[in-house]
């Protein structure tokens, strides 16, 4: 077996608690009316993986199987209960006992439409410690539905990254930073690795993707040693540092065999597999070396793809993005999927836009037009209705005369006759009175409006 | 006897008739008339006379004699054929020609791309605008998709040799004897990871399993003969462990190929490197060309002894592996020049000595080493200069090949032309877009040559200091041994 997958689902999706309330974890938000974590399964099984490890919340252990049941992968879905808060290396030390290779982590909120190989090709290449994906960052939407106003000064959470400039794609990351570590807005540089690389670059238009391929003794590094336990934040990091670290072995000097040297637990070098065999080649290949490379060392390489669709549907704004791309008349994701679904009923004198999806059982009545819209399953849209760049959910029921712009409505909503909104975020089982004009307002269940910065 | 002309069709005839056509024909054979008979029985096809009465027994007769006529013709040319022959003497089947340099055959590629998908070996992508001269060789493209389909299981071919496969075709393991140990461990990990399923036996299964990883190697990137070698000692050895138990024939299995890359690696870059030594004197000038592990070893192990020289290391495009030869020579603290190999022959009065490695040692003598090594052979000879090739014995290969063009890898082109930036800085120099637009422009990328024996002093291997021309009875000596 050369690499297993793991995937983490039992985050609660905190940026976006809106839509993650009640029974709708992240990993089952609807995107195109297909849960999150479909997306991701989708494309490891398109990678080839025959079997993956999904990490889930134990409320919704049994909707994650049904939903699985449609792939042929084997899937081995391990629960963990809402109130323990763990954390993604917590996770990854649940499962220790399962993990007999090198490991790929993926968070389930990726969509992507990358060819798998490719990274995994880096990750074979140079025989890296952590392989990461890196994808351009995205802007914020304009209009965010629910957003009064983008709240001046705030700043997204830049990441810097500093490459080491090669002609290929493929490269070594030398310095990984979330602005959020940032101490006296100055980047601290290692001074070794200002030697081994006088020049590289530091970029922040590039986004983690939270997929890493680790090598095996970093598993065991990571569950043995339990000081972390965030991979995004803190692991990564750290790791990143230790590739110009000077390891306490080498200090100890070269005459002193396995015995003498202490398994110091919190060492990182200490689980870094010795090869004697990779060494040798190493001396005798006469391709150009950057540096020194050899067994002992720590490398970290990543993958830019730049070329086609990544994103992490993490907050409300790339919710939307998400969205509108999936139902792009050329996506990739909707060759199984029809565009309206063949029990829905639309009215011939209504208008469904080539770029919309319509779910089962949904009636559209007539002179209604549909943009750029996502509609569920089981709605009743009136007639006379416009909607424009929404995403309806399941049960929502919207009354004749409507004009919808820009809205996300959640399940069981019902909205009234000539209703006019625009930007609006309507929470599960609101019931908006006929003739309401509102734009830019998030109606939803009042503990869920607390959002710390 | 009358004829008739003309005719074609056999009219029904009665018994009489037939023994009378019968007694015609004896006639016709006593009389000795065998050519004139075959063009009797044209005109003599029977129409509805009387005379048709003779015309069967003359058809017999006369096809009986056209048969023999036939006969003696056949023999005749043969005979004719074998004189011609004689003087020829090729065989009637004509030569056996690699697939691998037919790629200009549709029919042998089709066979080839067969074997390939029965093995579950994804095939590379020809590149595009070939030089037609080297169109016999195959030529692929860079973006590496072949492991697109391979999966992640364990099925098909073992993640090491995957591994293995992009290292070559990246270009990260380059070099005779690193790409042989490379393919070494790979196999030892491949062997140590191997389960003979039941029902058969290690010693075929293996050799079974190892056909479409060598085939996957192969498309990554064509194997050396260096690899070959091993490949062959492998096979060897596989097909000796047939009576032992599982775990002791794969624990032979990885000593004996430990071992294999420990005698002819290690120890024999030793013995090259003592034996090499005391042909460097103090005061030389020293010329290498390019990168080789083994040179730079024998002058690093020169210089820790104590001899006096410097060395001027000549480089060519586009790989420029004479950087990493000039790293690791002022590591060990030797006084290096650097020139191009363009300029090999301004700077060859200077040099007292060259000293090249190789890639293989054909049966003819020929050195088959990087491409550019035989530019300065052959200025060196031009000079007067003296050229000694080091060279491990594994590599010595029964091959013969007296020019670069019939058997040689060809690069990606991309390589040797400047990368494509918004702004050109030097707009006289051909980039990848100049490339791609002119139909008529196509650049070959070569990655090795052959010198011929005449340019070559010396050869120094770990058998003692040889002519070139000794290859095939080092070959034969090597054969015996094993």
């Amino acid at each position: 077996m050369e690499l297993q997958a793991v995937v983490m689902a039992g985050g609660r999706g905190s940026h976006m608690l809106d839509l993650t309330q009640g029974l709708r974890p992240k990993p089952f938000v609807l995107v195109g009316n297909k849960p999150l974590i479909w997306y991701t399964i989708n494309m490891l099984e398109g990678a080839g993986f025959s079997e993956a490890i999904i990490i889930t919340l134990n409320c919704v252990k049994t909707h994650m199987e049904l939903v699985l049941k449609e792939f042929n992968m084997i899937t081995k879905v391990i629960g963990i209960s809402e109130e323990s808060d763990l954390d993604t290396v917590d996770s990854l030390c649940l499962i220790k006992d399962l993990i007999k290779s090198d490991v790929v982590v993926l968070s389930c909120d990726l969509i992507t439409d990358l060819p798998f190989h490719r990274l995994a090709d880096v990750h074979r290449l140079h025989d890296s410690s952590v392989t990461m994906l890196l994808c351009p960052a995205k802007a914020d939407i304009e209009n965010i539905p629910g957003v009064k106003q983008k709240k001046k000064g705030q700043q997204k959470q830049r990441e810097f990254i500093g490459l080491c400039p090669t002609e290929r794609l493929n490269q070594r990351i030398l310095f990984l930073l979330n602005e959020a570590d940032l101490e006296d807005d100055l980047l601290p540089v290692n001074q070794s690795l200002m030697r081994e690389f006088p020049k590289f670059q530091v970029r922040t238009d590039l986004h983690d993707t939270h997929v890493y391929l680790f090598k095996k003794w970093m598993i065991n590094y990571l569950t043995h040693n339990k000081m972390r336990s965030s991979l995004r934040s803190e692991v990564l990091p750290y790791v990143v540092q230790k590739q110009f670290a000077k390891s306490n072995r080498f200090q100890n000097g070269t005459g002193e065999g396995e015995t003498n040297i202490k398994m110091d637990v919190n060492d990182i070098f200490s689980y870094v597999d010795e090869d004697s065999e990779k060494d040798f080649i190493y001396d005798l290949t006469l391709a150009p070396h950057e540096r020194k490379v050899n067994s002992k060392s720590i490398t970290c390489y990543a993958y830019i793809y730049e070329e086609g669709l990544c994103m992490n549907v993490n907050n409300i704004s790339l919710y939307m993005e998400a969205n509108r791309v999936v139902s792009k008349p050329d996506s990739t994701f909707l060759n199984i999927q029809t565009r309206v679904h063949p029990s829905s009923r639309v009215d011939e004198k209504s208008q469904v836009g080539a770029d919309c999806l319509v779910g089962e059982r949904t009636e559209i009545a007539e002179r209604t037009s549909v943009k750029r819209t996502i509609v569920g399953r089981n709605c009743t849209i009136g007639s006379g209705v416009r909607l424009s760049n929404c995403v309806i959910m399941d049960r929502v029921h919207i009354d004749n005369g409507s004009n919808l712009n820009g809205c996300i409505l959640c399940d069981d909503v019902v909205i009234g006759e000539k209703c006019d909104l625009k930007d609006c975020f309507v929470g599960d089982q609101k019931k908006l009175t006929a003739m309401t004009r509102l734009s830019k307002e998030s109606l939803v269940e009042s503990q869920a409006m607390m959002e710390f910065e | 006897m009358e004829r008739t002309a003309g005719g074609d069709q056999n009219s029904g005839l009665t018994a009489e008739q037939k023994k009378q056509l019968k007694k015609e024909r004896r006639k016709a054979k006593v009389s000795g008339k065998a050519t004139q008979s075959t063009t009797q029985v044209q005109t003599s096809f029977p129409g509805t006379d009387a005379s048709s009465s003779n015309v069967l027994q003359k058809s017999k007769a006369e096809l009986r004699a056209e048969r023999r006529a036939k006969q003696e013709a056949d023999r005749a040319a043969k005979a004719a054929m074998k004189a011609e022959q004689t003087s020829g003497g090729s065989k009637l089947k004509g030569p056996q020609v690699p697939a691998n340099i037919q790629a200009d055959d549709p029919k042998v590629q089709k066979k080839a791309a067969k074997k390939l998908e029965k093995q579950q070996v994804p095939q590379r992508a020809e590149g595009q605008k070939k030089v037609a001269l080297f169109s016999h060789l195959h030529q692929y493209e860079r973006s590496l998709s072949i492991t697109s389909n391979m999966g992640f299981g364990n099925t098909g071919i073992h993640p090491a040799i995957i591994q293995l496969g992009l290292q070559y075709a990246e270009g990260l393991i380059t070099g005779s004897n690193a790409r042989c140990a490379a393919l070494i461990s790979a196999v030892c990990r491949v062997i140590k990871d191997y389960v003979t399923p039941q029902h058969k036996e290690l010693s075929r299964d293996l050799e079974m399993k190892l056909k479409p990883a060598i085939s996957y190697l192969n498309q990554c990137r064509p194997l050396s003969v260096s690899m070959g070698s091993a490949i062959k000692f492998m096979k060897l050895q596989i097909s000796v462990c047939r009576k032992m138990s599982d775990s002791e024939a794969k624990s032979r299995l990885v000593d004996s190929l430990r071992e294999f890359v420990r005698v002819n690696i290690v120890l024999a870059g030793k013995a090259i490197s003592d034996s090499a030594c005391t042909k460097i004197s103090d005061g030389d000038v020293v010329m290498i060309y390019g990168n080789s592990s083994l040179i730079t070893r024998v002058l690093c192990d020169a210089h820790k002894v104590g001899r006096n020289f410097r060395v001027v290391v000549v480089d060519s495009r586009p790989k420029l592996a004479g950087r990493g030869a000039l790293r690791r020579l002022r590591q060990a603290g030797i006084q290096c020049s650097y020139v191009l190999v363009s300029a090999a022959s301004y700077i060859m009065p200077e040099v007292t000595k060259v000293v090249l490695g190789a890639h293989g040692l054909l049966s003819n003598g020929y050195v088959m080493g990087s491409v550019g090594t035989s530019m300065v052979a052959m200025a060196a000879k031009a000079c007067g200069v003296p050229v000694i090739v080091c060279c491990e014995a594994y590599k010595f290969c029964e091959r013969v090949q007296a020019d670069s063009f019939v058997n040689n890898e060809i690069g990606d082109p991309r390589d040797l032309l400047v990368k494509t930036n918004s702004h050109k800085s030097n707009p006289s120099l051909l980039d990848e877009e100049d490339w791609k637009q002119m139909d008529s422009l196509k650049v070959l990328h070569l990655t090795y040559d052959v010198t011929p024996p005449d340019y070559v002093a010396m050869v120094v291997t770990e058998l003692g200091k040889i002519p070139c021309t000794s290859v095939p009875v080092v070959l034969r000596v090597r054969s015996t041994d094993t």
